[in-house]
């Protein structure tokens, strides 16, 4: 997937999503949504259980596609390519759109296998301890796993398996990480490392993370899209984007009413 | 207790505390016309009372951060709050200030129409300090705007002091209230400031944004 950026525009934005709605079988998760994500910038998808965050940013480097039944309408763009479009491989955009999950998810293997597993998927075989060395550096975790780098991942504390993950992740050179609630399963120690990694990654990649965290929101991003559900006729709930815009904004004058009492706390 | 309480009981402490900075101002304000040393005495010992209400805004508004980490319009309410409280403290320090000055002044020599002018302007800083309060417990921007416009009147009375000073002569003992008189409206046109910022605050509560009046 060569990227193709024919207007300064494109540049700053890395999606520019329109009018996206995502399903189940019949079941609409989230609907109509359209937003454009900056560049280099960390943009938190935050919301209440069920509006659909997890489902949207999945589709963001097609995920779904690994759910039967799931189908994604409308256009998301990537960097100037659309996502969906029948020529583009989705195991390409899965090496260029990096995911991090909730449960950290290590291979049951070394450290370096972990690291290099990827790596050898993608043919990127060239300098594999450089390429080691460079990720877990990147990732903050080196020097603390530089001389243990036999041993099973599954040894390391929670918050040193996500830091692997995020090394995983970032080891195949993609452009942006998405991560899905990356520190709900990490003790605040290990979340507040996270946090300061995302604020070192972001200067290279760009970065979405989904959280239900308002501080740790209102602390990494720079740019927040709040959610909700709202009934339909059919009496099931379906995601919308209620308010998307520059974090400060969001949580010292938001436009919206719903945005005020979700993030207050003051919500259903 | 709920977030909504907390902030409703630190906004209700605010105009508990606006009400005695006015108390103390009225009585400071006409102390001075009278030149009532026992009055002004007054004023000065119940400043401890308002420094106590100070420091209590100030402490419930920092456990509040702590604990609820306020956001959007419960973090720009509870902030304008102890913006205003501060203001208010210095509303409060100038009652002193003007109790100090009458202990000064009161057997000095004083040219009746500089007195005046004093006295005017105490009065203008009632005024406006009042009017702020309520626009800000109100939430009216009509009239912290108008209220703030008045300070434009305690400008003009602050010079209109500084113009007549030179016409006067006398002996030392005038000299001696006239430069207390002088330091005393300085004093006062900076009440009228804070005022101002109250009305900025009231404004700020309406709007959402900040501005300089
Ligand atoms: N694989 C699936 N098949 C069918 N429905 C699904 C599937 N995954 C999610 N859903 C439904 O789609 C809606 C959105 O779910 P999603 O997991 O995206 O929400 P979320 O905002 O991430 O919630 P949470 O904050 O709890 O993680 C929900 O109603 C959910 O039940
Ligand atoms: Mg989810």
């Amino acid at each position: 997937m060569e990227t193709k950026i024919t207007t300064k525009k494109e540049l700053d934005y890395v999606f520019t999503v329109r009018d996206v709605s995502v399903s189940y079988g019949d079941f609409t998760a989230v609907k109509n949504v359209s937003m454009d994500m900056f560049k280099n910038n960390i943009t938190a998808f935050i919301g209440p259980s069920g509006c659909g965050k997890s489902t949207l940013i999945r589709s963001f480097n097609r995920m779904n596609d690994l759910i039967p039944n799931a189908a994604v309408n409308g256009e998301i763009n990537y960097q100037g390519i659309n996502l969906y479009d029948k020529e583009v491989d989705p195991v390409q955009v899965r090496r260029r759109i990096g995911m991090v999950f909730q449960k950290p998810n290590p291979f049951p293997k070394s450290i370096r296998e972990n690291i290099t597993f990827g790596l050898k998927v993608n043919n990127m075989t060239d300098n594999l301890d450089d390429r080691v060395e460079k990720a877990l550096t990147q990732a903050a975790l080196w020097d603390e796993v530089k001389n243990d780098l036999d041993k099973n991942a599954l040894d390391l504390s929670g918050g040193q398996q996500q830091r692997l993950c995020i090394a995983r992740t970032i080891a195949v050179e993609p452009d942006t990480i998405l991560m899905d609630e990356p520190c709900s399963a990490l003790d605040p120690v290990a979340t507040k490392k996270i946090e300061d990694l995302m604020q070192i990654l972001v200067k290279d990649f760009s970065i979405l993370i989904v959280t239900h965290n308002m501080q740790q929101a209102s602390r990494v991003s720079n740019y927040c899209a709040f959610f909700t559900t709202k009934a339909t006729d059919d009496g099931r709930r379906t995601g919308e984007l209620v308010e998307y815009s520059d974090t400060k904004t969001m949580f010292t004058n938001p436009s919206e009413s719903l945005t005020e009492e979700y993030i207050s706390g003051r919500f259903g | 207790m709920s977030l909504e309480h907390k902030i409703n009981n630190l906004e209700t402490d605010l105009h508990i505390m606006g009400t005695l900075v006015l108390e103390s101002l009225v009585s400071a304000v006409r102390a001075l016309e009278d030149k009532d040393i026992a009055k002004a005495s007054v004023v000065i010992d119940k400043d401890d009372e308002i420094d106590d209400a100070y420091m209590k805004i100030d402490q419930d508004w920092f456990e509040l951060m702590a604990t609820e980490q306020p956001v959007a319009s419960d973090l720009r309410l509870s902030t304008s709050i102890l913006q205003a409280s501060l203001h208010l403290e210095r509303l409060g320090d100038l009652s002193v200030y003007l109790g100090k000055t009458t202990h000064e002044i009161h057997d000095l020599p004083i040219p009746e129409s500089l007195h005046k002018i004093v006295i005017e302007m105490g009065d203008m800083v009632i005024d406006m300090a009042s009017s702020a309060l309520e626009s800000l417990k109100n939430r009216d921007a009509e009239l912290a705007l108008s209220t703030a416009r008045k300070d434009e009147l305690i400008n003009s009375l602050y010079n209109k002091m500084l113009n007549e000073v030179p016409n006067i002569s006398g002996n030392k003992d005038l000299y001696s209230g006239l430069f207390r008189l002088i330091t005393c409206v300085r004093t006062l046109e900076r009440g009228g400031d804070h005022a101002v910022d109250i009305c900025e605050l009231a404004s700020f509560l309406v709007t959402g944004e900040f501005k300089e009046f």
